[in-house]
């Protein structure tokens, strides 16, 4: 019962297509949620940001080149 | 043999002489007399005190040559002595020049060596800085080209990620992080 109340915070920087929509919605299905709630960020870049409770999936495009800047 | 009688005759002839002359054997006596006690008068009152004096005088003058001599030879010997004295302060004064010379090149070599170890810790630390100055040159140089690189990037990027490169990517991050969490 608490698995299934869980809500994910999904980032992207433009409108997701259904494609989209649906990988994602099987991601965060396997990970005990059974709903999303999409925030459309262009300051990402890119990409895709994923909250589920305390952990947090960040594949956007800044985060990488956030990555790139520590690295350099 | 003697001839009594032409001594007679002599001494007849000279008292007849004496006698024309006004001259009697006793006046001649009494003159013999008065000459003995001139003589004795002279002697006792004037040669006697005159060689007294004049052997005093020699004794004086003698007295003065040897006071003369005795300080001749002492002034020989303050002259000795002060040459003496004069050579020692010489060599004692060369001593002494000599080692303010050694002391003084010590003292300039000690100097000069010291300066050239703080010059040279001071070569050696100016280097250091100018080297940590240019690595940090380097590094901000370095970071404002990432920076400036990575901003023109986000541009680029902002402006030229298509529908497509964002699916993809957005599923390429999704398989990812299921591989990872499956294992």
């Amino acid at each position: 019962m608490a698995k299934n109340s869980l809500s994910a915070r999904v980032i992207v920087s433009e409108k997701p297509d259904d494609d989209i929509l649906r990988m994602v919605a099987a991601f965060i299905k396997e990970r005990g949620c059974d709903r999303a709630e999409y925030t459309i960020d262009p300051d990402i870049l890119g990409g895709i940001i994923i909250r589920i409770g305390d952990k947090v999936y960040d594949g956007s495009v800044r985060s990488r080149l956030e990555t790139v800047r520590r690295f350099l | 043999m003697f001839d009594f009688t032409a001594e007679t005759m002599l001494l007849s002839a000279i008292t007849d002489m004496f006698d024309r002359m006004g001259i009697t054997w006793s006046g001649i006596l009494l003159h013999l007399i008065n000459l003995v006690i001139l003589t004795v008068g002279l002697y006792l009152l004037l040669f006697k005190p005159v060689k007294k004096m004049i052997r005093e005088r020699q004794e004086k003058v003698k007295k003065i040559e040897k006071e003369n001599a005795d300080l001749n030879e002492e002034v020989k010997e303050l002259k000795d002595s002060s040459r003496k004295v004069l050579s020692e302060a010489k060599q004692e004064a060369a001593v002494i020049h000599d080692n303010a010379v050694k002391v003084a090149n010590q003292k300039a070599g000690e100097i000069v060596g010291d300066a050239k170890t703080r010059a040279k810790a001071l070569i050696e630390r100016t280097e250091a800085e100018m080297e940590a100055e240019r690595k940090k040159m380097q590094t901000d140089v370095e970071q404002q080209i990432a920076d400036v690189s990575l901003a023109v990037a986000e541009k680029v990027l902002g402006r030229s990620v298509s529908g497509e490169d964002n699916r993809r990517l957005i599923e390429e991050s999704l398989k990812e992080w299921s591989e990872r969490e499956n294992g």
